[in-house]
């Protein structure tokens, strides 16, 4: 096969499923994993979704487009890369990094840098953030790392193969924001990105055919120690129960009496 | 048909529910002989499926949407925002 025209890179992160029910463990460190339902981290979805229709859009230009899927994670992490992969990737690279370690974003950005180095892609596509630890720092650090020029929360990405540029939108507070950078570029996804597509059964079972690399995390010779440490985790307060008042004058004495508002 | 069932692990009410609904849905129909009659609940199945798929896709959105997003994201606002600022201009 000939080199693609464009190579694009998408990172993704197993996460706990966003409907399952979160409960922090017993040692308050951290959310209890064991039995729950874990799945595509949604942000990564948009961005594998974007690469796909990428390829699909050049590809009807008769342009040849690879996407890569990556992961950090223990073995369950391939699932995920499955999902990728069904949703239209052409093959993945799973690091593998053992079942007790957690990555935290600046090592994940580190592996991404070597990942970058070795694939050489032309973009590198990642969710905004985990819904896990919510930390929308690995985009920005891989890019920082690389040196190359980002956009983080894009709403719609235009990629001018030609003249090897990216136009993308980005929602910021209270508006939009366009900004068109040269290639190599880094991108993180927001929701309004786009529809992911649904897995449909023969796409998965394709997938499982679909090549995987698997590299272990210590062949890559990183520094991937924890910069910080988790003290504690707690839930949110519960909401205590509303009452209803069955005149004004009640209302205003509670309000009063009772809350010390008035 | 196997999309279905396979759709329907991640249904809200339990897979279970879901089988069972499934199921006697196509027990329903299991007396028909007429291939155009056949092809017409193949294809209502295939509609279903996409309905399914929407409705995944909107619940995950609104919780993802719920979970992260403040009013003033929100396109409508922003939208209503530009109006009143192009209202003032005029005035």
């Amino acid at each position: 096969m000939s080199a693609p025209n464009v190579r694009v890179l998408v990172a993704v992160k197993r996460v706990v499923d966003y409907a399952a029910k979160i409960r922090v463990n017993s040692a308050g460190t951290a959310v209890e994993t064991a039995g729950v339902k874990f799945s595509i981290n949604p942000f990564d979805e948009n961005s594998t979704e974007a690469a796909v229709q990428l390829k699909e859009k050049l590809e009807k230009e008769k342009k040849k487009v690879e996407v890569i899927a990556v992961s950090c994670g223990p073995n369950k992490a391939q699932e995920t890369l499955r999902v990728a992969l069904a949703m239209g990737a052409d093959r993945a690279i799973h690091v593998d990094v053992g079942e007790k370690e957690e990555l935290q974003p600046l090592a994940v950005a580190k592996v991404l840098k070597k990942i970058v180095e070795d694939e050489k892609p032309d973009l590198v596509l990642l969710g905004k953030q985990a819904i896990d630890d919510d930390s929308s720092q690995t985009g920005p650090m891989l890019a920082g790392l690389l040196n190359w020029p980002q956009a983080s929360f894009a709403s719609k990405i235009e990629l001018a193969e030609a003249d090897k540029t990216i136009t993308v939108t980005r929602e910021i507070d209270g508006g939009l924001e366009t900004i068109k950078a040269p290639l190599p570029a880094i991108v993180t996804s927001d929701l309004r990105l786009n529809t992911p597509r649904y897995t449909s059964l023969p796409n998965i079972m394709k997938a499982k055919k679909k090549p995987l690399k698997v590299i272990k995390l210590a062949d890559l010779g990183l520094d991937t120690k924890a910069r910080f440490e988790v003290l504690k985790v707690s839930e949110p307060a519960k909401r205590s129960g509303g009452k209803i008042v069955e005149s004004v004058d009640e209302l205003l004495d509670k309000l009063k009496n009772e809350a010390k508002v008035l | 048909m196997f999309q279905l069932l396979y759709l329907g692990r991640e249904y809200p009410a339990g897979e279970e529910f879901f089988h069972k609904r499934l199921k006697a849905a196509f027990q329903k129909n299991a007396h028909l002989t007429d291939p155009k009659e056949i092809q017409k609940r193949i294809d209502l199945g295939d509609y279903v499926c996409k309905e399914i798929e929407a409705m995944y896709h909107i619940n995950k959105y609104r919780a993802m949407k719920k979970r992260y997003y403040e009013d003033h994201h929100d396109q409508d606002l922003v939208q209503r925002q530009a109006n009143i600022q192009s209202m003032a201009d005029k005035a």
